[in-house]
């Protein structure tokens, strides 16, 4: 129970701030499109939603393309680096290859090869 | 036997990283060396999924990898004090468990499903269904 201004309210408190970008609403959009299924767990792999992530607006941090959907609630806790019911956190490097969705390793792989291609082009 | 062990698995455990879930004795004995250092094992309240109350007081690591301390690791401990306290009723649990989200909401707000958790208890009709929104 809570109070919402001077009404009594059952359930818990919602940390909805009700606009558009916000989390709550994205995903509710995100389950109701068939993005995510119920209760799946999102990651925000790029920016997160809170440390530093405080400071990125939820219009940009809560869009598709820094949201990765989990397998599971176990790979989402350990890709944060925490043990969840017995098994360990990853280290870093697992971390950052198991919490980057596919499209984006691959960007970042060409990126480098291309990089690495031109370097040693234009390096002859 | 310890009181731990003879509580009704899967349970959750009140920790330093906010509610955590544990489907059987063993696996609560393993944690990362980093989360044993925040004092885990110190007065850690749990709760199993018939409603029972324990708490350890304190636990020792029998297990440890090389050079945990320095690159982390997982490492298992030994209860080695712990009590059974009282038995919760299905409101109180809802009450102790949205107690502690409260006061460490940080883990499930930034994966995204602390508002899901939260409505998730609240509907429970048993505390295994309390329990269970943590496993998934």
């Amino acid at each position: 129970m809570h109070l919402d201004g001077n009404v009594l309210k059952s359930g818990p408190v919602s940390r909805s701030t009700g606009g558009y970008p916000d989390w709550t609403n994205v995903r509710q959009r995100l389950g109701s499109s068939g993005w995510a299924e119920s209760g799946q767990d999102v990651h925000h792999w790029m920016i997160p939603r809170n440390g530093w992530g405080k400071n990125v607006p939820d219009v940009v941090k809560n869009q598709k393309w820094n949201l990765m959907r989990m397998p599971s609630r176990s790979e989402h806790f350990r890709v944060h680096g925490w043990s969840f019911d017995g098994q360990p956190g990853y280290n870093l490097p697992t971390r950052l290859w198991r919490g980057t969705p596919t499209p984006a390793k691959l960007t970042i792989g060409g990126g480098i090869i291309v990089v690495g291609a031109g370097y040693y082009y234009f390096s002859e | 036997m310890n009181p731990i062990e003879s509580l009704t698995y899967p349970i959750l455990a009140f920790t330093p990283n906010g509610v955590m879930p544990y489907s059987k004795y063993d696996n609560l004995r393993r944690v990362m060396k980093h989360e044993y250092d925040m004092n885990w094992f110190k007065d850690l309240e749990v709760v199993d999924s018939a409603g029972a109350c324990a708490i350890i007081r304190s636990a020792r690591i029998v297990k440890q990898p090389m050079l945990a301390s320095i690159f982390g690791g997982m490492v298992e401990v030994e209860i080695e004090d712990a009590e059974k306290l009282c038995e919760y009723d299905l409101v109180t649990t809802k009450d102790r468990v949205q107690e502690f989200l409260r006061l460490y909401p940080d883990g499930y707000q930034s994966m995204g499903i602390l508002d899901e958790l939260e409505g998730k208890v609240e509907k429970a009709s048993s505390v295994h269904q309390v329990v269970e929104a943590f496993m998934r």
